[in-house]
């Protein structure tokens, strides 16, 4: 085997651990809904986000039974916004993610504007280049491999870590 | 004809969250007789992830005074009551309004109701009033879509 067809072949790999992760990610979509509002509640609470609307994250049921998850616009207090979308299947008993995307614009001036994390709703043909998973800085091509995490997680990691620190001066 | 402010199951749970489980409250909620049932299962759900607490219900059809007061006392360990109306409960109501000083001393009290059951006991329960935080117009969670 060649050395391309190689990291093609690992690349595969990864995407069918990602595909592992999100059989054993089972949710109840209005269980999911009430936990992420309620976090943004307490970022409401905390000040780092402005006042929530309560209807900022909604659920839909939509062609073939899927539910989606939309959060429209939540504004951080530093003027960031963050939308998100996620897309829950039923495969057999469970609910399952079957997509989702995190969109972080970042206030500016910033040395980065947009940070995006993406779960495709299946593989891409080169999983090389782009994972089913990943994030993107920027409008930069890069697809960067994000692991799968719980919702609630992404959520967690973009308020506490992603929206207050990527991009700002370091310096001084 | 009164106008009461409206709310959501999420809303009413942040409004006893901030008080604090310990704290004594009474809520009247009123909501459509057919919808009693989702608002309900709306609560339950909400109090489970915001407070990590559960909801007990009590269907006022079927209890007494004494039952609801044990229900509500803090040696269950923390909790919200929910106390669902269907129709007007004349000895019960009674018994509430003319002992409403031990229901204070416990912790927080929803009572889920008809807008026509809600006007009777705001009129005949003048104690119980006085001890009201607030009425509230409220319905199944609708960020929730079909999904309930």
């Amino acid at each position: 085997m060649s050395l391309d067809d190689e990291l093609v072949e690992l690349a595969r790999l990864n995407d069918a651990t990602t595909q592992a992760s999100l059989d054993n990610l089972t949710l109840d979509p209005a269980h999911l809904l009430r936990n992420l509002r309620f976090y943004l509640s307490r970022q409401s609470d905390y000040r780092h986000i402005k006042r929530l609307k309560e209807k900022a994250v909604e659920l839909t049921t939509v062609e073939g039974g899927a539910q989606v998850m939309e959060c429209s616009a939540v504004e951080f207090n530093s003027g960031s916004t963050l939308t998100f979308k996620i897309r829950l299947e039923q495969d057999r008993t469970a609910w399952v993610v079957r997509q989702f995307q995190f969109h972080v614009k970042l206030a500016q001036p910033r040395r980065v504007t947009m940070v995006r994390i993406h779960l495709n709703p299946v593989a891409a043909r080169d999983p090389l280049v782009v994972p089913r998973c990943h994030l993107h800085i920027d409008n930069s091509r890069p697809h960067v491999p994000f692991p799968i995490l719980n919702p609630r997680l992404i959520l967690h990691l973009v308020c506490e870590h992603i929206e207050p620190d990527i991009g700002q001066d370091t310096k001084g | 004809m009164i106008d009461f402010s409206t709310t959501t199951t999420f809303g009413v749970v942040r409004r006893v969250a901030a008080t604090g489980l310990s704290t004594p409250s009474i809520y009247v909620l009123i909501c459509e007789p057919g919808e009693l049932g989702t608002v309900r299962k709306d609560l339950a759900a909400e109090i489970e992830v915001q407070l990590g607490s559960e909801l007990r219900f009590l269907d006022a059809s079927h209890i007494t005074f004494d039952a609801l007061l044990q229900a509500n006392a803090h040696a269950n360990g923390p909790g919200i009551v929910l106390l669902a109306m269907r129709r007007w409960e004349h000895n019960l109501v009674d018994s509430i309004d003319r002992n409403i000083v031990l229901l204070t001393e416990s912790g927080p009290l929803l009572l889920l109701t008809s807008f026509d059951v809600a006007e009777r006991i705001l009129a005949k329960a003048p104690n119980l009033r006085s001890r009201i935080a607030d009425v509230l117009l409220i319905g199944p969670d609708e960020a929730l879509g079909g999904s309930h």
